[in-house]
């Protein structure tokens, strides 16, 4: 699998990604320059990683998604290359038209960094076959825009087609308005476009991937990656952690 | 035969050399041109000009609302109670590199790219180096505007699925420059531009006179 993280200023999770994406791929991915104009030949998956690009200053996302590099990546995503979008990178993804939607200021107007629970809407799509239909992870958010909203007809599209993958949930699965922290709509986490492969979340997979994080719930994202590239190394293994809508031991 | 200066002329001239040294120039500290930047704040200067120190920071003029910085170096002017901002603008900004926009043609493009730029106080920051290929283009041109006795200009963003317009103004004179964000949601670009204009006669360059203000202001 080969991969490229995008870096633009401010953006602070790169690294992270990077080392996330070494970690189960076993291949490190390369860096490109948000000044860049092309991707590195045979680039499999673009990540567009969180942080605060250009300091978010005049709107999230908004100064990031008209950097040169974003024409490589419309390009990279019309040929049917796969973009995984996290955070920031969510909010770039939705600025540049890549994905449909806006993220809004979360619901209580604060920025929120803690563990959040998500549900596994379907496990049939590159970024989710490495879990489970129904399961649910735990992953990390940080952000203070992250309340995904949309037209009433674009929210009808993508519930009908299928295209949101994650759900903010209580632990044991259940949509409460309490867990949908930041008032997303219908609790919505994570996306899709209409072809299935360009994929924007709000969560960090890539802080969950390793025993020492205190989970390893995120890992199976880019396991799922791996394995739908046909990368050699073999696929990790799937969440240990049995937080699932039918209880915490079993598997949907 | 020792090489130090035992003879006490040799002293005393050493001595007037250094004293005259340290006598300040009075042209350096009259000239705008001299001050050195001494201290920082978000929304604000400290200033060494010569002896002299000169503090500059920006007020809002509204006991509905509080300045507040971030650690990015922005400065936003909040309201604590935030129903008693019903209908008005989330206010913020941050300090720019005046003597650069002053050389800019300061028109859309120029607004653009200060807003790329991280603010002037951080100092380490990563800032592009490349040029906006593809600048937001402002709804309603570039228009003048005064702000606190600075002048400058000022543009409007349409964020069309969010249903956010945004007013920048860039504002400058001499000593320092600021850029100014008016953000509003559902509003009518018309009615919110007057709403901003209506706003802009409340900010103030609060110019600090004193040593005690000055001790104060330097106080972490």
């Amino acid at each position: 699998m080969k991969s490229a993280v995008l870096v633009f200023p401010g953006i602070n999770r790169e690294r992270d990604m990077a080392r996330a994406l070494a970690l189960v791929s076993g291949h490190e991915p390369a860096m490109v320059w948000h000044t860049d104009t092309e991707l590195p030949t045979g680039t499999d998956l673009v990540v567009i990683p969180g942080g605060f690009s250009y300091g978010d200053y005049l709107r999230c996302g908004a100064i990031a998604s008209r950097a040169p590099v974003m024409d490589a990546v419309r390009a990279h995503a019309a040929k049917g290359g796969l973009v995984l979008a996290v955070c920031n990178g969510f909010q770039i993804a939705c600025e540049s038209g890549l994905l449909p939607g806006v993220l809004m200021r979360n619901a209580k107007l604060k920025f929120i960094c803690k563990d959040v629970f998500l549900r596994v809407e379907r496990s049939d799509t590159p970024f989710t076959r490495g879990y489970n239909a129904g399961q649910v992870i735990r992953v990390p958010v940080a952000h203070g825009e992250g309340n995904y909203v949309a037209d009433a007809e674009t929210i009808k599209r993508l519930e009908g087609e299928g295209r949101v993958l994650f759900r903010y949930v209580s632990p044991d699965g259940k949509l409460d308005p309490v867990w949908n922290f930041n008032g997303a709509t219908n609790a919505i986490c994570g996306i899709t476009n209409e072809r299935g492969n360009v994929f924007g979340m709000m969560p960090h997979p890539e802080n969950h991937v390793e025993a020492s994080m205190g989970c390893t719930d995120g890992r199976g994202l880019f396991a799922g990656l791996v394995e739908h590239l046909g990368g050699a190394q073999p696929v990790a293994e799937k969440s240990t952690r049995r937080w699932s809508i039918f209880g915490r031991s079993a598997r949907a | 035969m020792s090489m130090r200066l035992r003879s006490l002329p040799a002293r005393v001239l050493i001595a007037v050399a250094l004293l005259v040294s340290l006598v300040p120039n009075p042209t350096s500290a009259e000239s705008g041109d001299a001050c050195e930047l001494a201290s920082t704040h978000p929304a604000g200067v400290l200033l060494r000009c010569g002896l002299q120190l000169k503090s500059l920071v920006l007020a809002y003029e509204d006991v509905r609302r509080q300045r507040r910085h971030d650690p990015q170096g922005v400065f936003h002017f909040v309201c604590p109670i935030e129903e008693m901002c019903d209908g008005q603008p989330r206010i913020s900004g941050w300090m720019i590199d005046h003597t650069k926009w002053r050389r800019s043609e300061r028109g859309d493009a120029a607004i653009f790219e200060l807003l790329r730029q991280p603010p002037i106080i951080l100092r380490g920051a990563a800032r592009p180096v490349d040029v906006a290929s593809d600048p937001l283009k402002s709804i309603c041109g570039v228009f003048d505007l005064e702000l606190a006795g600075l002048s400058g200009q000022g543009v409007c963003y349409d964020f069309g699925e969010s249903q956010s317009t945004t007013i920048v103004t860039v504002v400058s004179n001499d000593e320092i420059g600021f850029v100014l964000l008016f953000n509003q949601r559902n509003a009518e670009l018309t009615a919110f531009r007057e709403t901003v204009d209506a706003l802009l006669p409340r900010f103030k360059l609060e110019r600090a006179s004193g040593d005690a203000y000055l001790l104060r202001w330097m106080m972490p």
